[in-house]
């Protein structure tokens, strides 16, 4: 067929035509700046951020005490800047997904509503890096050693408002207080440091449990409908609503 | 032995021109790391093609297994592009081999469609040829000679395969205005071609 053969012939044109079109959703971002969560598998990426500030920021709250961790401080702020970041998350099948270990992490399952979100920026002193802590009021466990009512706090990979422009968390920039979904964080251990220069942030200071990224592991019920990586979950095309997508996922831990 | 970290990032670190040296010294760790920092690059041309989860991790695998073929004695400038063309053809040819699928609704199907506007009348003369690098040439000046955005547009759609409303939306056009400019150019590059004298 001619049109194949053209459209093949469009798939070998000049490198420079294809990087400056390159999509943001597909593309492979150069790392600037660097942040290590050690982990114990040692060709594994979770996820690399790198920040770029482009406003001044305020920081306005509590800052959180920190006894493990040197050389860095972690504040609450009201009003975190624009950002961009870029990273590079490692491809994993729909099975790896809902595996219950992750890079010797133990990952649980819950389903919660969103009961409050604080926004942190954490200070390295030459590199600030912003997150979100979400506190959620668990309502059914579906793997893992937490209980029901318990109100677990997750460190979000992204602050939460509505101007923060961070790629690599299409889900979960869009965690809103009060909002249902079903939460697939890992919880951290001690291996679960954050160092950059020569700062070091024990991640459980800040919270129990983290998000490894924000386009995976999470399930959001909105006004609009249910919002998750459809492409990165294609057993779960089939659920109707957040019940529905409960069962599928308790099936599929493994 | 080329050195690189351990740990969670330092994989991603490592500069692609350290990778091709792995993989000429013939090193398996190289497709490991391919595989954590480009799998999902590849996964994601692969799925605009195929929108088959399933068939498109098949793609990845097999890009991992023709990239360790190629190189050597490849040796690419720009790894992720040469992973992504790779990407691109298997998950083509893939369709190509699965009519069924390929009626399946999915956006090559599309593609061919629109690109048939640009193939050239057949009543080129008898001494018209086709000759793949000139055609690409050609094409490649065609592309040059249009403005950034336009051909932007053009490669978005023809060779990531990505939607008209996808296209509008990164590049902050609507879509009928995307639409608009893939028509004119399609008819641009079918009168370059023909005045060319490329027969495909």
């Amino acid at each position: 067929m001619k049109s194949k053969k053209l459209l093949d012939l469009i798939g070998n044109i000049d490198d420079q035509h294809i990087i400056e079109a390159e999509p943001s959703a597909v593309g492979t971002p150069k790392l600037k700046k660097s942040i290590m969560l050690i982990a114990t598998m040692p060709i594994v990426a979770i996820l690399t951020i790198v920040l770029i500030i482009t406003m001044p920021f305020f920081t306005n709250g509590n800052e959180l005490t920190l006894e493990q961790s040197h050389d860095v401080t972690v504040k609450e702020i009201n009003d975190p800047p624009n950002i961009s970041t870029s990273a590079d998350l490692e491809w994993l099948s729909e099975e790896e997904l809902f595996s219950k270990y992750q890079h010797g992490f133990t990952m649980v399952a819950f389903e919660g509503t969103v009961d409050q979100i604080q926004n942190i920026v954490i200070d390295f002193g030459e590199t600030k890096d912003y997150r979100a802590i979400a506190s959620i009021n668990v309502s059914n466990v579906l793997s893992g050693e937490i209980i029901e009512g318990e109100m677990v706090d997750i460190l979000l990979p992204n602050p939460i408002n509505t101007d923060v422009s961070k790629s690599e968390t299409t889900y979960s920039s869009q965690i809103r207080q009060g909002q249902k979904g079903i939460f697939m964080p890992i919880e951290y251990n001690e291996r679960a440091i954050y160092e950059t220069g020569g700062s070091k942030l024990v991640l459980q200071e800040l919270a129990p449990f983290g998000l490894m990224d924000g386009e995976r592991w999470i399930f959001l019920q909105t006004t609009d409908g249910l919002i998750y990586n459809e492409a990165a979950y294609p057993s779960l095309a089939s659920a109707q609503n957040l019940e529905e997508m409960k069962e599928i996922i308790k099936g599929k831990l493994n | 032995m080329i050195q690189y970290k351990h740990d969670v990032v330092g994989v991603l670190k490592i500069e692609d021109e350290k990778i091709v040296e792995l993989f000429w010294q013939r090193s398996e760790e190289a497709i490991s790391i391919v595989r954590v920092k480009y799998a999902r690059y590849c996964y994601a041309i692969a799925f605009r093609i195929l929108h088959s989860s399933e068939n498109a991790e098949e793609c990845v695998n097999d890009t991992l297994l023709r990239v360790w073929d190629a190189i050597p004695p490849a040796r690419p400038n720009m790894l992720s592009i040469f992973l992504g063309k790779i990407t691109r053809n298997l998950s083509l040819n893939y369709l190509e081999k699965n009519n069924a699928q390929k009626r399946g609704g999915g956006i090559a199907e599309h593609l061919l469609s629109e690109l048939e506007e640009c193939i050239p009348s057949s009543n080129n003369s008898p001494e018209d040829l086709f000759d793949e690098q000139y055609a690409l040439d050609v094409i490649n000046r065609f592309l040059q000679e249009t403005s950034t955005s336009k051909r932007k547009v053009f490669v978005r759609r023809y060779w990531y395969g990505s939607s008209i409303k996808e296209i509008g939306k990164d590049i902050g056009f609507s879509e009928s205005k995307v639409s608009t400019i893939l028509f004119r150019m399609r008819k641009n590059l079918k009168s370059v071609l023909e005045k060319e004298g490329i027969s495909l």
